[in-house]
């Protein structure tokens, strides 16, 4: 087929789509050739009737490709193969080597696609390559080959050979392998090695979260070391001492550039934090390929199928630009094609009936796409004549499949499932495209083993639709495995930063210089008949979710783990605390915690609906503040001290930032700065206050601007104190406990 | 087949004989390790793996606020239904037979010795099952965004990887 009249079927893009595919499929393909010819057993029968299907296979994909010289090359290669099966050629090592060679000159043949020079140059050597063993011509024009089923000519037997016309005419050296719209190279990787960077990319965060808390370590390290000089300053004060002052200078300076050179370090941390998220959406991404490719597939399936049965049909595809994994799209191909034929043989009427009824001639299947969270949701609709209910309950009780009284008690739609069952079909005769009884069958148990599923509905003479819902992405998640009363769980490994032992009175724990809440799993996940008290140091996991974190202590800690995530289906899903499931390897459900729904349960300020749950650790808790100030560093001293006090404090740089946060969250007490850009202090305290939901938090000023004005402006906007920097902890404690709080 | 004709399937649970009408039901299975499932209203007693599928056992008794059922163990008898594309086990004692008995008045079959059978409502407990879980759930709709959103039909929750950021890989 020349390039032009395959723009007529295709456009450009789609073109290059589909050679890209064919790229694929012919890799894998050559690799099975030589796999066979230099595997153990090659020469047998069985070998060289293989290699010769996976040739045919891939002359016929050529050919719809429209890349004549591979066709050319594959149907000499074949002939070459033929002559073996047929006995006019033993199988000889020369011959396996010459295979090979064959093999890998078509290969790089076909990766030349880019530079039409090199591609007829590798031709050519391919050429030269067959000659001895096809005897073909050099320069030959390549065989019309409309035939592209790979069974029917093999069915001949050695007649392939004999396909061969002989108008040869001079010069195949033609450029159509580099259509301008397929000159781009692409990249071809196993998927596994995609799964082994994500999984790297995985171990980098857990490594950047343990350096993040090292950092954190170093600040603290740094602010203890700037209050023994503070001390040593104060001793020195007055004792005269040159060179004890000196010492002291030093240390102070050394102090500076300690405390600079880690603050650094964190700003440095939180930008491989983002480098490394969008490294991994980035390879989630390389999985990933739009709908587009699938299409384009159904589409000359479907013309196949209405070619063979003289229905005129159109189709129409909606949402091509939908995602989904590459694997996912891979498998569920041939079942969509299945679907596809079954509309085709059962559906859509032919043009004389469909006018008869009233309809378009042209019948209309509707293909569309569409994420849904993390599923998509494949249609497919044809306007034909519907499943004829009636007759296929008929048929069902006469094929002894389904019992009389149980066909008489069946909903329609209980019927029309009955076409997933193995062996039933609602058609009378088996023709080559659908009615065997053996499609729809297997078309669900596909589906099934993706993790997706499939329904059925159809109105009689309106037509049918297929609902298929499929996973986003089969490639499996990480997750930390532990136990709780005896019972595995599974946290995804992405929210979890670290496994770390605790005690487990405690209701806060220390984690990268601040004080997390700790959630006992043992008590969230009582079961019943649990026991009660546990040891008295266990082991925890660290989990960080939205910029918070909490410790979970658990009764063992397993180790990460791949899982396959399945979906809770509508009973579980409402249950706040849990993701999703996994299946063990030796079949048990494991539940999967959901971070989020951790996180709300152990900071306080989100409503709960079970006090048992809310109760402990909020009463372990001061709160939770909000400090707002446009310098890091008092935003890191105030964060610091009232983390000491069991506060769990977030941080704003602006009053607009902390507005934002204040109408999402909670706040139990807001300390803020004056000036700051943007939206200052005063104002966001007068935004607050005609807030209904922090008309009542208690504010703490810390200025370095305190007048007499200040001050009264503050008591009239109900500010709980005003703090002069440099803001010490004492002053900061007198303020918030002044008043018996 | 008349009206006051019902296909069945006769089970006991605690001692007592009930039946359910067998449209619901799909099949008749022996339940593998169940996985208790913490937070759960005691309707949902627990999930196990059926050929891949997670599926949640539940107890008759509990949805139908008579008292809490025997714990499900792996190997007890359950029958599985589907209602509304939603697939649930449904622990029995024991079944005792398939067959095609005449209805009594309110809800219950005659079996052979015309004693009457009080027939459960499969579709009424899975309805049931999915009310309590939504309970739990409860009113912390105006709690501060959802962190993770789930799809309404399916329950999965949209996002679960990566910095809570990308989907599930």
């Amino acid at each position: 087929m020349a390039e032009r009249d395959l723009l007529a079927d295709f456009d450009p893009d789609e073109l290059a789509m589909l050679r890209q595919l064919f790229r694929d499929e012919a890799h894998e393909a050559l690799e099975q050739v030589t796999a066979r010819a230099q595997g153990a057993g090659a020469g047998s029968l069985e070998a060289v009737l293989e290699m010769m299907r996976t040739t045919h296979t891939l002359k016929g994909a050529a050919g719809t490709v429209g890349l004549d010289a591979v066709v050319e090359l594959t149907h000499a290669l074949e002939g070459a193969l033929a002559a073996v099966r047929n006995g006019q050629r033993p199988w000889t090592p020369a011959f396996a080597d010459a295979v090979v060679e064959i093999v890998d000159g078509l290969r790089a043949h076909i990766d030349a696609h880019a530079d039409p020079a090199v591609a007829a140059a590798l031709a050519n050597r391919v050429r030269e390559l067959l000659a001895p063993w096809a005897e073909l011509p050099r320069g030959r024009r390549p065989p019309r080959d409309d035939d592209t089923g790979p069974t029917r000519a093999l069915d001949g037997d050695g007649t392939v050979v004999d396909e061969v016309d002989a108008t040869a005419t001079g010069g195949v050296t033609n450029p159509d392998l580099s259509g301008s719209h397929d000159a781009r190279t692409l990249l071809r990787v196993e998927p596994e090695r995609v799964d082994e960077l994500m999984s790297a990319a995985g171990e980098l965060l857990f490594d950047r979260n343990r350096i993040e808390r090292r950092v954190q370590l170093l600040r603290t390290l740094t602010r203890d070391l700037g209050r023994v000089r503070q001390e040593l300053r104060d001793q020195l004060a007055g004792a005269g001492s040159p060179a004890l002052g000196a010492i002291e200078g030093q240390i102070a300076t050394l102090s500076t550039q300690l405390a600079q050179t880690s603050a650094a370090l964190l700003d440095e941390t939180e930008a491989m934090r983002r480098t490394l998220g969008d490294l991994q959406r980035g390879l989630t991404r390389v999985r990933m390929q739009t709908a587009r490719a699938l299409f384009a597939q159904l589409a000359r399936a479907l013309r196949a199928a209405s070619r063979a049965t003289g229905a005129k049909v159109e189709l129409r595809t909606r949402g091509e630009d939908t995602e989904f994994d590459k694997t996912v799209a891979e498998k569920v191909t041939d079942p969509l094609i299945q679907i596809l034929r079954n509309a085709v043989a059962h559906g859509i009427e032919p043009p004389a009936e469909r006018v008869l009824r009233g309809k378009a001639a042209t019948g209309v299947i509707q293909i569309a796409a569409r994420a849904e969270g993390n599923l998509v949701v494949v249609e497919i609709a044809d306007d034909g004549r519907g499943v004829d209910v009636k007759k296929l309950r008929e048929r069902l009780v006469e094929r002894g499949r389904w019992t009389a009284a149980r066909a008489a008690l069946a909903s329609d739609d209980e019927v029309v499932a009955a076409l997933f069952d193995p062996g039933v079909s609602s058609r009378d005769e088996a023709d080559e495209l659908a009615g065997r009884g053996v499609g729809l069958d297997l078309v669900r148990e596909t589906i099934a083993r993706l993790g997706g599923e499939i329904r059925m509905s159809s109105t009689p003479g309106k037509g049918t639709t297929f609902t298929l819902r499929l996973p986003v992405s089969t490639a499996v998640t990480h997750a930390m495995l532990f136990k709780v009363h005896g019972q595995v769980y599974a946290l995804p490994n992405a929210q979890v930063i670290d496994v770390i032992t605790v005690d487990a009175a405690s209701a806060t724990w220390p984690v990268g210089g601040e004080r997390v809440p700790v959630v006992e799993l043992s008590r969230l996940l009582a079961t019943p008949g649990a026991t009660g008290d546990g040891p008295a140091r266990r082991p925890a996991v660290v989990v960080a979710y939205a910029d918070k974190r909490l410790v979970c202590s658990v009764d063992k800690v397993i180790g990460p783990r791949e899982i396959v995530v399945k979906q809770l289906g509508p009973l579980l899903a409402p249950l706040p605390l849990y993701a999703g499931a996994t299946i063990s390897g030796s079949g048990k459900v494991q539940l999967i915690l959901d971070p989020a729904a951790l996180v709300r349960t152990a900071y306080p300020g989100h409503t709960l609906t079970d006090p048992a749950i809310a109760e402990p650790v909020r009463a372990s808790l001061s709160g939770r503040a909000l400090v707002v100030d446009d310098s890091r560093a008092i935003r890191e001293a105030l964060m610091s001290m009232l983390a000491r006090e069991g506060w769990i404090v977030d941080t704003a740089e602006d009053g607009v930032r902390a507005w934002g946060l204040a109408q999402e969250l909670h706040y139990d007490l807001i300390v803020t700065d004056l000036e700051m850009p943007r939206l200052g202090g005063l104002e966001l305290i007068g935004k607050l206050r005609a807030d209904r939901r922090t008309a009542q938090t208690p504010i703490v000023i810390v200025s370095s601007r305190v007048s007499p004005e200040h001050r009264r402006r503050a008591r009239e906007l109900g500010v709980r104190g005003l703090i002069a920097k440099p803001v010490t902890r004492r002053k900061l404690l007198e303020v918030l406990y002044a008043d018996g709080r | 087949m008349p009206d006051d004709l019902k296909n069945v399937i006769v089970f006991t649970l605690a001692g007592v004989r009930s039946a359910a009408e067998l449209r619901w039901v799909r099949e008749v299975i022996s339940l593998g390790f169940v996985t208790s499932v913490p937070t759960a209203p005691p309707g949902i007693a627990g999930a196990f793996n059926l050929r891949g599928h997670l599926v949640p056992v539940l107890d008759i008794a509990a949805l139908a606020r008579a008292g809490n059922g025997a714990s499900p163990r792996q190997g007890d008898s359950a029958l599985l239904v589907e209602i509304d594309g939603v697939s649930a086990a449904l622990r029995v004692d024991k079944v005792e037979e398939v067959a095609t008995l005449p209805a009594a008045d309110a809800g219950a079959v005659l079996d052979g010795r015309g004693r009457p059978v009080p027939l459960i409502d499969p579709a009424a407990l899975v309805r049931q099952a999915i009310a309590d879980a939504n309970a739990v759930r409860g009113d912390d709709d105006d709690a501060p965004a959802q962190p993770t959103p789930r799809d309404p039909t399916t329950g999965a929750r949209v996002r679960l990887a990566f910095d809570g950021d990308t989907t599930l890989g």
